[in-house]
């Protein structure tokens, strides 16, 4: 290789560090999401999910004959490493369409940056409802959800807790948590009675002092919003303490890792409003989600499936615009009709689309779903 | 109020103290005889957590057998450490150490995560569903072991530091290490036995302790923070003091959880270390490694 | 031509001149007085709510709001400083981490003030009159005028008599108490001083992400900030700042590897300590010192 070669491979290379890689023939999806920090084991799952869908794409031709792709940058689910993770997934990987982060803070620090960047980005897992508040019709037109917020699974969980009289809370301290707690209380209002509030940190193991509580309380319910984890290590102290009382609202029963657990027969009357379960036998579902658990040893989490259907729905979007410019394939996501494993995914003003629900309830030993409840 | 509540939150306290105070011993150790701060305390303990999970569902070990071979392996990486951040920096800025250990820990928390995955992991111990009832109160099989574990390190090693030589020189590089290589102590053994104690007791305590809850990389960052606790209040250096200052640390968040909300359990071991630092700076106990 | 350099790039340049602010409020603590406070993601988030919930709920304007937050962060160090700085070096750590964590807990609870855990989004970016700081290269040009202020600032304390008199009280307690030096005096100088830096870049954080939350109060700040003072020289002028610019590309850098990244950075990050433990800007400057030596050896 002569000098001048060389020279001028360090000159693009540097500016192509600079200025942004040079575009290639792949068309990509880009997603900041939790590699390392508490949540890396749903980190984990949205690569998993992105694997699959990026795999059957390719296995059918790709988009518009070309291949497509993902890149995943770690934001430990912080909103400055979020934005830091998308503005380089935007301009230097120069991904066509952004995914949303796990965690909402997250998620709506990223919403400047898309719209500045002019680029769609479809959140498929963060709940928080300020999120479809400040997205469509009169705020930033450049973000999509396809899953449900907290104020439609917030109606379904209330309207499913309307018999109990005193309820306990526990929940993580983050924006969902206190969210989800918020929305609880006004629905029910005066009809039932808040026994007890507990907000802890996301990674706190040890919940003795409040399963304590609840022994000698003995509220109507529990109702829990945590993710896996930490949910999980509530369950297992539960069992130990020996109460009975059901646990309502998201606890995560519908993890693979609590199926021993649910067998035991101790959790009976808990139930659990969710936007998707693994278990949910349908022919779309087994389609995606037995490869997945042949391949990764697991079940998929909701988050999976969440980036699974948004890279899914990126592509068909990306197909029906014919091309990569933004504003097409904007527009053409705001005409989504798009058959998605649980029903069609279609956008309303606010770019939020009522995708079914699934209410679940521990029966006999395990969870099933009791019904598929409309999200509108 | 329930009396049968607060006997339980008390019992609870009681308990999970005993559990803070046996984690919180190595970390004593270490910054009572070497002066070091060990931010790696954490994910010594979630490294032994993984390697006993590694050893029962690879090798098919039982949970004892399994105990004590990790035990043996975590000692090496106890050696380890002093080979690469302890002996370095031995006569250096204690910056040094805390940045160095800081580093350990941040390798140590993404190999686990890269060879083990992210996944939350379980240990089964044949403790786990025993419960005893004493009365109104539940106690918990696997949390009684802790109890009974964290006594008897304790007492075993204050024998140690106190009845035999390699104990006694260990509290004379604590008191000067200038003066043990006077009187012919090599600081440099001192280290390398204390950091092999450390890491010996931080894993001990995560073998008790770490099948109480699901196993993840991220598990150690809080088990750092609570060791920091408990020490200071304790008396940074004191050993003895370490395990009682982590029964009231335990108690009092066990009540300020129970009785206030989980809130002021969070913000109780802050309250107190302030408290501590500003009304009796050398902790509880005192400044030394007494026994 | 600044228009089409990578927004990314100009991103991490922005906060390269952020981070240079907070490295100089720890740097004067630690390198000058000798004194490790891990209190700098307090004063960093005292700055931002101040100045984020001024322009929020009041509409001020930005030079007022961010003259509020270096009053605050002043403020604040004093207030913690009277009781933590009379206790030993060790205690101090322990003091100001325990209290930046109880207001972690502070801001997250007091709802009806913060919004808590939802954190406060839309944040204005920052606006004098009626000229505002719009886009990434106008906020990178603004940060390195603030950063040089900064610098000029710190470099005009540390040169000056109550600079030396900290470092004189780092050195030899004892001896500078004999001197005269108040020595309570001069670390609660310098704790404000820190106070009102870290504020700053608290403000100019907040005004540029437009999201903050409780998070920020968290320790990740502090553990960056201690590798770039220490690994870029602590107690020199310009090695945290060299540190603060380094040590914030080197992540992002490192994204090229996304699974590898945190080990990669873990194990570089030992690599420096061990080999570099002076810091970069003494390794750097040593072959002149050889050199100017070896000229006067001969």
């Amino acid at each position: 290789m002569t000098r001048f070669n060389i020279l001028r491979m360090l000159a693009a290379t540097l500016a192509a560090l600079v200025f942004g890689a040079a575009s290639a023939q792949e068309i990509k999806i880009g997603f900041p999401g939790p590699v390392t920090g508490p949540a890396s084991f749903l980190g984990q799952h949205m690569k998993w999910g992105a694997e699959q869908a990026v795999d059957e794409i390719n296995k059918r031709g790709g988009v518009l004959g070309r291949k497509l792709s993902f890149v995943m940058q770690d934001s430990v689910c912080r909103p400055a490493d979020s934005v830091a993770a998308a503005e380089k997934l935007l301009s230097q990987d120069k991904v066509d369409v952004l995914l949303g982060d796990l965690c909402s803070g997250a998620t709506l620090a990223l919403m400047p940056v898309v719209e500045k960047a002019g680029k769609p980005m479809i959140v498929s897992i963060s709940t928080l409802p300020e999120i479809t508040a400040k997205a469509g019709v009169g705020g930033n037109k450049w973000v999509f959800r396809t899953v449900a917020n907290d104020l439609m699974l917030g109606a379904v969980i209330a309207r499913q807790a309307a018999g109990y009289k005193t309820i306990s809370v526990l929940a993580e301290d983050t924006d969902y948590g206190r969210t989800a707690v918020k929305l609880l209380k006004e629905r029910l209002g005066a009809a039932a009675t808040f026994v007890s509030e507990d907000y802890v940190k996301p990674s706190e193991t040890d919940f003795l002092p409040m399963l304590t509580k609840y022994r000698s309380t003995k509220p109507d319910a529990i109702a829990v919003y945590m993710l896996d984890q930490q949910g999980m290590n509530v369950m297992k102290q539960y069992l130990q303490f020996g109460l009975t009382m059901p646990l309502i609202g998201r606890p995560p029963l519908v993890s693979p890792l609590v199926t021993d657990m649910l067998a035991s027969g101790k959790f009976n009357t808990s139930w659990t409003v969710y936007p998707y379960y693994d278990q949910y036998r349908s022919a779309e579902n087994d389609a995606f989600a037995k490869p997945f658990t042949e391949k990764n040893k697991q079940g998929p989490h909701y988050v999976a499936f969440g980036i699974y259907e948004g890279v899914m729905i990126a592509a068909d979007a990306i197909k029906r615009a014919g091309s990569t410019d933004a504003n097409a394939v904007r527009e053409a996501l705001v005409k989504s009709n798009y058959k998605g494993i649980l029903g069609p995914i279609a956008f309303d003003a606010n770019q939020q689309s009522h995708n079914n629900l699934m209410l679940m309830t521990v029966n006999n030993g395990s969870l099933v779903v009791k019904e598929l409840v409309s999200g509108k | 109020m329930d009396a049968s509540l607060l006997l339980q939150l008390g019992a609870n306290g009681l308990s999970v103290g005993l559990g803070y105070g046996l984690a919180a011993i190595g970390l004593a150790l270490v910054f009572g005889i070497l002066g070091q701060v060990n931010f790696a305390h954490g994910e010594i303990y979630m490294l032994a957590a993984f390697v006993l999970w590694w050893l029962v569902k690879w090798f098919g070990l039982s949970y004892g057998a399994g105990f004590a071979l990790m035990l043996l392996l975590m000692a090496g990486v106890g050696l380890l450490m002093a080979e690469a951040v302890f002996l370095p920096t031995l006569n250096r800025s204690f910056e040094s150490v805390i940045l160095a250990s800081l580093a350990v820990s941040i390798i140590l928390q993404n190999a686990v995560r890269l060879v083990f995955g992210a996944t939350p992991q379980r240990i089964a111990t044949p403790l786990e569903s025993v419960n005893l009832e004493l009365g109104s109160v539940l106690l918990f099989g696997q949390r009684l072991m802790v109890a009974a574990m964290a006594i008897a390190s304790m007492l075993m090693l204050s024998a140690f530091l106190r009845k035999t030589e390699t104990g006694r020189a260990m509290r004379a590089m604590a008191q000067s290490k200038e003066a043990c290589q006077m009187v012919g102590i090599d600081p440099r053994r001192i280290t390398r036995i204390t950091a092999m104690m450390g890491a010996a007791l931080c894993a001990l305590a995560a073998g008790a302790m770490a099948p109480m809850f699901d196993l993840y990389p991220n598990m150690g960052t809080d088990i750092v923070f609570k060791s920091f606790a408990v020490v200071i209040i304790g008396g940074m250096g004191n050993v003895a003091g370490a395990a009682l200052a982590g029964v009231l640390l335990g108690v009092a968040e066990s009540y300020a959880g129970g009785l206030l909300g989980a809130v002021f359990r969070d913000g109780i071991g802050f309250a107190l270390m302030i408290a501590m630092l500003l009304l009796r700076p050398q902790g509880l106990f005192g400044k030394s490694v007494r026994v | 031509m600044i228009n089409s350099v990578s927004p990314y790039l100009l991103h991490i340049g922005v906060m390269a001149g952020i981070y240079v602010l907070l490295v100089l409020s720890l740097n004067l603590m630690l390198g000058y007085c000798g004194l490790l406070s891990l209190a700098t993601p307090a004063f960093v988030g005292l700055g931002a709510y101040a100045s984020a919930l001024l322009t929020l709920r009041l509409g001020c304007d930005s030079s007022l709001t961010l003259v509020a937050a270096l009053v605050l962060g002043a403020a604040s160090g004093v207030i913690l400083g009277i009781p933590s700085l009379r206790l030993s070096r060790h205690s101090f750590v322990i003091v100001t981490l325990s209290a930046t964590l109880l207001l972690q807990l502070v801001a997250s609870n007091w709802v009806d003030l913060t919004r808590g855990a939802l954190g406060l989004a839309d944040i204005p970016s920052l606006r004098f009159g009626s000229f505002r700081i719009d886009g990434k290269p106008a906020w990178l040009a603004t940060m390195v005028v603030v950063a040089a202020l900064g610098i000029g600032v710190f470099w005009t304390i540390v040169s000056s008599r109550l600079g030396r008199a900290m470092v004189a009280v780092r050195d030899n307690e004892p001896l500078a108490v004999a001197t005269g030096i108040d020595v309570m005096k001069i670390r609660l100088f310098a704790f404000a001083c820190s106070g009102a830096f870290a504020a700053l870049g608290g403000a100019c954080y907040a005004h540029y992400l437009s999201f903050i939350d409780p998070g920020l109060f968290g320790f990740s700040i502090s553990e960056a900030l201690l590798v770039m003072v220490i690994l870029g020289g602590s107690g020199t002028l310009w090695g945290p700042v060299l540190g603060a610019i380094v040590f914030t590309v080197l992540p992002e850098a490192l994204r090229m590897a996304p699974e590898l990244r945190s080990l990669l950075y873990g194990v570089l990050l030992l690599g420096f300590v061990l080999f570099m433990p002076e810091g970069l800007a003494r390794c750097l400057s040593r072959p002149v010192n050889r050199a100017a030596s070896a000229e006067a050896g001969q």
